[in-house]
């Protein structure tokens, strides 16, 4: 992309916020896909948790903690999304990748890694968004903890719990 | 039993896997996942006569709208049209995507890498967004506003989605006070440019 044609307003937090909206959005999209199966939704995730950062940056003061907050945004709108899906009835099934609605996707994923999804998905939910925030996302302890607003100690313990439980799922499929 | 980082290291190839074929967006660090990707025959022969198809189209429609385009930016910088096809200047002129918000334009040279940006401005919101250039055959384009871009139909919400190579829409939304999104893709599934246009009030 070439960055000369496009006109930007550089001031201040304008500039900050541009840098963090092309640095984490994807990886935020991926996440929220992640957790909820739904690119569309995702997408209006994040979009939101930008917006909402857009709206109290002035307010915050410490901008170096904005990737924390737009991460945990990402995770209570998803956790939020998940409510809404069991209240409504509308809860997507736990992920069957022999069934038909997946099927185009689970085609194209080896068997390896078909029993993992399964084996990560079947988590409780706060193992889950712990073990794809640690494992997937690649975020240390700390940054696992700030996301998911839990103490360091308790996500070192789910991890090792949650992985227990995918290795004897493993060895169970 | 599985060693704890192979663990760790197969879970992440699985989502990234996983999440690669529901997601248009690829994280760069994602750039391995399509070699990863087992084609089956029939997703195969899909893909290939879907491409095909787009091709024929594609070709229909880029020969139309670049002589459209010829035609305007001719038109435009005073020249006549040549009465020989061959004759005709070739456009240097890359696509490029046009954004007007509340009358300032923000121009965005378009190719195949991906990008995002984002657009803060005062509301209430008038967008108006232009595609102009040498833009591939498959384009598409989806603006949207709101919590369900989905809906187009939806109260506070509204969405375009346009396959068409160039293209101009003009949004005046009052209502618009929140944000506008506008996603577009070239030459494939993969967004390209995803610009957030976050508005005050």
């Amino acid at each position: 992309m070439q960055r000369a044609a496009v006109e930007m307003d550089a001031s201040g937090g304008t500039a900050q916020m541009d840098g963090l909206y092309r640095e984490m959005r994807s990886n935020l999209v991926w996440l929220a896909t992640g957790l909820l199966d739904d690119a569309a939704i995702a997408e209006e995730i994040v979009q939101e948790a930008f917006l909402g950062l857009f709206r109290r940056w002035s307010q915050i003061s410490n901008h170096e903690a904005a990737p924390s907050y737009l991460r945990r945004s990402v995770i209570n709108a998803a956790r939020s999304e998940l409510r809404r899906r069991a209240l409504t009835r509308r809860r997507v099934a736990p992920i069957d990748l022999t069934s038909n609605s997946a099927a185009d996707s689970g085609a194209l994923l080896n068997e390896e890694y078909s029993q993992v999804v399964r084996a990560v998905k079947a988590l409780p939910r706060r193992q889950q968004e712990i073990v794809l925030l640690r494992y997937w996302q690649g975020l240390s302890v700390r940054e696992t903890s700030e996301a998911t607003g839990v103490s360091a100690g308790t996500v070192k313990s789910t991890c090792a719990r949650a992985l227990q439980k995918i290795r004897q799922e493993l060895e169970t499929q | 039993m599985t060693p704890r980082n192979n663990l760790e290291q197969t879970i992440r190839d699985a989502f990234d896997a996983y999440v690669g074929d529901r997601v248009a967006h690829r994280r760069p660090d994602a750039a391995t996942n399509a070699r990863r990707r087992r084609w089956l025959p029939t997703r195969y022969l899909l893909t290939a006569s879907t491409l095909c198809i787009t091709a024929i189209v594609g070709s229909i429609v880029w020969a139309a709208t670049s002589r459209s385009t010829d035609h305007r930016q001719a038109s435009r910088s005073g020249q006549t049209q040549p009465t020989n096809p061959t004759t005709q200047p070739t456009p240097s002129s890359a696509c490029s995507l046009q954004v007007s918000v509340n009358d300032r334009t923000y121009t965005f040279e378009l190719s195949q890498n991906r990008d995002v940006r984002h657009i803060a401005a005062s509301g209430p919101a008038n967008i108006a967004a232009t595609t102009s250039g040498k833009c591939p055959e498959r384009a598409a384009w989806i603006l949207s506003h709101g919590n369900h871009a989905v809906d187009p139909s939806g109260g506070n919400s509204w969405a375009v989605e346009t396959s068409e190579t160039a293209f101009q829409l003009d949004f005046d939304a009052p209502q618009c006070s929140q944000s506008a999104a506008i996603h577009g893709c070239l030459g494939g599934f993969s967004v390209v440019q995803t610009i957030l246009i976050s508005i005050q009030d």
